[in-house]
């Protein structure tokens, strides 16, 4: 379900009931990109949330779609955005989580190496006033109102 | 067919393939060396004496077989079990079928017994040789990757996802973590593409139970040399490119005397230590290796409840006992040496 319009300061993106399961396949993440870039014109957005649970990712190629949503954020003209993600995968921590940005081209002239990216990612984020939150659920969990078993920040 | 003795080295299977620990108690390493350095070149298989398997114990005892160099082979033999139960049970998982995918294809496939037992009768031990413990339902497959220069690293994992996400479909009401257990499988896929470049069999099996319980296993077997040898060839190459007599490998974050020291020195303990640091990896030139495989692999398994072992070299472990940050002496604590066979794979359980 797509829960926005254009006006709104809110976007609320649920991968799977828009049948975009298998955010590992170049098609799927195309689409998720789409359905971003379609909110380019909205100058107010102040959070974005990405409801990927049941999706399959893969965390060489979630940049596709985390690159988009950045770029919502940094050129809404709100002073303090959000953005968080939801998953069902859940890799025991934060520096390990927040990985699905490693490739993001957000970073790309920040001179990001291995023992750097969590304070470039930090560094990223703070820049553009931007909060980033990870939360991980039960598998089976799919309603908004489930709470997260773990939620990861950078610190 | 009737009547011909087969000859060869013989290979002969536990009888009870259950699990991954019968494949290890047969020693087949005279026959795969012999066979290897071109001191002979017959092989027979005999699974005549096989009553029992599931696709853990068989890909285990496939990734054994594999080791082989089929290309030394002129004459290969394959007697079929006496069980016609089992004889069916391998034809229904394609057993023939990866072997010939590993190289081993048969010029003759006997039944070692077939003068003396015209009318085999299908017997109630074989009927009641069920491994399903009373589970309502009981799925098996094998998936073999086979990485090939014709073949690129993307469709090649693309078609191993394809596998692994039809094989989780059939746990239709969710008891597992669909999501996490392809991540985990994907990354022990990545590393044979991106390390091994040698052939992986996969072994899955799903039980479920009326009342709702189950179990979700896994055996994940690399034909390539492991993690243990792998890198600690690749280190004994990167020293002697080093000329300077005190110098830093770049690539690996290294003093040339610790570069030295794991090339020439370390144990399985040191180079699982080095491999588990974030960051480190062998093969980053592939562009999308983030070096964290073996991290998501542990901290993947251990956050969905998973028990997940690794065998390399000679040794086993339980990965989803060490606890992070990893240290020497943890890994050192739940490494067990044992007399199996040099293999490597991983073994995963869940139940739900």
């Amino acid at each position: 379900m797509l829960i926005a319009n254009k006006s709104s300061e809110t976007i609320l993106i649920k991968a799977f009931d828009l049948g975009l399961i298998e955010l590992d396949e170049h098609h799927e993440l195309n689409e998720l990109k789409h359905k971003l870039q379609s909110y380019s014109a909205n100058k107010n957005i102040y959070l974005i949330t990405l409801d990927l649970r049941r999706c399959y990712v893969e965390y060489a190629t979630t940049y596709i779609f985390l690159d988009e949503s950045i770029q919502l954020l940094q050129q809404s003209e709100i002073p303090e955005k959000k953005l968080i993600i939801k998953f069902s995968i859940d890799l025991n921590s934060s520096e390990t989580m927040f990985q699905c940005f490693r490739a993001c081209k957000a970073l790309h002239n920040k001179e990001v190496n291995d023992k750097n990216f969590s304070e470039k990612l930090a560094e990223l984020f703070s820049e553009n006033n931007i909060d980033v939150s990870i939360y991980t659920y039960n598998f089976n969990s799919f309603e908004d109102s489930d709470i997260p078993e773990n939620t990861y920040k950078l610190e | 067919m009737n009547g011909v003795t087969p000859g060869g080295n013989q290979i002969k299977p536990w009888p009870e393939l259950i699990g991954w620990m019968p494949s290890l108690l047969c020693s087949y390493d005279a026959a795969r060396d012999a066979i290897n350095k071109k001191t002979f070149s017959s092989i027979h298989l005999d699974l005549s004496q096989l009553q029992q398997f599931d696709v853990i114990g068989l890909s285990v005892f496939l990734s054994i077989l594999a080791k082989i160099n089929t290309t030394n082979i002129t004459d290969y033999d394959v007697s079929l079990p006496i069980s016609v139960h089992i004889q069916k049970k391998l034809k229904e998982i394609e057993f023939i079928r990866y072997l010939e995918l590993l190289g081993f294809v048969p010029n003759r496939q006997l039944n070692v017994f077939d003068n003396n037992h015209q009318n085999l009768t299908v017997s109630q031990e074989d009927i009641d040789t069920e491994e399903t413990n009373g589970a309502d339902i009981y799925i098996e497959k094998i998936i073999v990757i086979m990485p090939n220069k014709a073949v690129s690293r993307e469709q090649l994992l693309k078609e191993t996802k394809r596998q692994i996400k039809d094989f989780l479909l059939l746990d239709s009401n969710r008891h597992f973590n669909h999501e996490q257990i392809l991540l985990i499988l994907l990354e022990m896929a990545k590393n044979t593409i991106d390390h091994s470049g040698k052939p992986a069999i996969l072994g899955l099996q799903l039980f479920k139970h009326a009342e709702g319980s189950g179990r979700f296993s896994f055996v994940y077997c690399d034909i390539g040399d492991g993690i243990y040898k792998t890198i600690r060839n690749i280190f004994k190459r990167a020293l002697s490119q080093l000329t300077n007599k005190t110098g830093f490998h770049t690539a690996y974050g290294l003093q040339k005397s610790e570069l030295a020291q794991l090339a020439h020195k370390a144990a399985l303990t040191d180079i699982l230590y080095w491999a588990f640091q974030p960051g480190n990896s062998t093969r980053r030139d592939s562009g999308v290796n983030l070096g964290l495989g073996l991290r998501w692999i542990i901290e993947g398994s251990k956050k969905c409840n998973m028990r997940l072992y690794l065998k390399d070299a000679s040794s086993i472990l339980n990965l989803t006992k060490i606890s992070s940050p990893y240290t020497r002496d943890g890994i050192r604590q739940l490494s067990i040496r044992t007399c199996a066979p040099v293999l490597f794979f991983y073994y995963g359980e869940l139940k739900c």
